[in-house]
């Protein structure tokens, strides 16, 4: 995984924002995740792209962080989401 | 404390309304005994087109909701109910059913609910008795079609629960539910609070359990499962008797915002206004503030802890919240006995 991967958000996934944090379902296991602060922008990020480095370039924007340290928290968080079935990563024609 | 315990005391706290109980309609196709609804059918010139129901689903996404009830009368029989699940899914909702079953006539439908993300589907189950179930709802047959529709969900995995209303007329054949229930693997909610219909109609409370079958019942219970022995914990009296107006909401067929499903007083249009004009509004204070020092009873501390009191209830059914209804009262005292009895 690298950030010129694509991931989209897992169907079916209920969520909700709780104040600065998104909360979802995962009816499958019958669990209950919270994101944070990084986890939620990423997750409303995805609406409107499935691209990493897009997503990468957004909040490079908005965070005072290094560009390395950046990659390798999202890379992580979106690993993790994928390991519950909470994204999806989006099939590379190249593949 | 779990997460989803969390979530629900943060949004009590802060007037989120996480939980959403929807009535898409009055009509059904049941026509039970003890229903509250006075009529089972619906005004059709208040009846809400399509856009109405997205615009009551995006208000109340944007007003922090993730839980959504979707209920009657019979849900299904609203014609836009597909329409309206597909929706609140691509909303992001979790969103469950109550329903008698009838219209889930095949495993097809059991698919499609899936497909339109009903997660689960309450069943409203009375009895295995056919003499018992279907003169409780009015309906030959209806037992039959409803235990279908169950075997039908289950097969296309959607979860599945049940509820049954314990009254006079079942209350000796529910042990039976209960082992089906748990062959299956299905929770089971029992309740013997029959309310008078929303006009004050007060005949559904004839077919209330008597004071000698809710003993017996609660008694055997406790000898079957320990576990569902209510252990008394005294509330502080500062504690709020409810979450109405506070974790939940609910909507009724013609678009009016309530601060719960038993609350019958409406806080206006959500076809007209936004959600937080309605929501922050005056009308709701009293039902938002009401607090255990403030109801009325003739319990014992104890007693209370074991009293299933809702405001909404006893609103309907004696002009005021606050007087805890005497049969809330007379459940909650042979509860209590129970429990000394058996603890």
């Amino acid at each position: 995984m690298n950030l010129s991967d694509k991931v989209n958000r897992a169907k079916e996934i209920p969520w909700q924002q709780i104040e600065s944090q998104v909360v979802l379902l995962n009816p499958k296991q019958n669990m209950a995740h919270e994101l944070n602060v990084l986890g939620s922008e990423i997750w409303h990020l995805l609406n409107e792209t499935s691209s990493l480095s897009v997503i990468h370039s957004n909040l490079l924007k908005e965070y005072e962080v290094e560009s390395l340290q950046l990659e390798n928290d999202i890379l992580k968080f979106v690993n993790e989401m994928i390991e519950l079935d909470l994204l999806e990563r989006v099939s590379n024609v190249s593949d | 404390m779990s997460l989803i315990e969390k979530w629900r005391s943060q949004a009590i706290k802060k007037h989120i309304p996480l939980q959403a109980s929807l009535e898409l309609t009055n009509k059904c196709n049941e026509r039970c005994t003890h229903c509250y609804l006075p009529t089972f059918k619906d005004d059709s010139s208040r009846v809400l087109k399509l856009q109405d129901w997205y615009k009551i689903l995006e208000e109340l996404r944007s007003a922090g909701t993730l839980y959504l009830i979707l209920m009657g009368g019979e849900a299904m029989l609203n014609p836009l109910f597909w329409d309206i699940a597909n929706r609140a899914k691509s909303l992001g909702f979790h969103t469950s059913m109550i329903s008698n079953g009838t219209l889930i006539r095949s495993s097809d439908v059991a698919l499609r609910l899936k497909a339109v993300g009903i997660q689960v589907v309450t069943f409203s189950v009375y009895s295995l008795s056919d003499k018992i179930h279907d003169g409780m709802t009015s309906v030959k047959g209806s037992l039959k079609k409803t235990l279908a529709a169950i075997d039908h969900c289950i097969d296309m995995g959607v979860d599945v629960t049940v509820n049954c209303l314990a009254t006079k007329e079942n209350i000796e054949s529910i042990f039976s539910l209960y082992d089906y229930c748990l062959d299956r693997g299905i929770d089971m909610k029992v309740d013997p609070a029959i309310t008078s219909k929303l006009n004050g109609d007060m005949s559904p409370t004839k077919y209330r359990a008597s004071e000698k079958q809710l003993e017996e019942f609660f008694k055997t219970r406790a000898k079957r499962w320990k576990k569902s022995l209510q252990v008394p914990v005294v509330r502080s009296p500062e504690i709020h008797v409810c979450n109405a107006g506070k974790g939940k909401c609910a909507v009724t067929a013609y678009g009016e915002l309530l601060p719960c499903i038993e609350i019958r007083e409406s806080l206006g249009s959500l076809v007209e206004k936004n959600f937080h004009e309605l929501w922050d509004s005056p009308k709701i204070q009293p039902w938002r503030e009401f607090r255990v020092s403030q109801a009325n009873h003739s319990l014992n501390e104890k007693e209370y802890s074991l009293c299933d009191h809702c405001p909404g209830m006893s609103k309907n059914e004696t002009g005021d919240g606050r007087t805890v209804l005497n049969f809330s009262q007379l459940v909650a005292k042979i509860k209590y006995r129970v429990w000394e009895d058996c603890k």
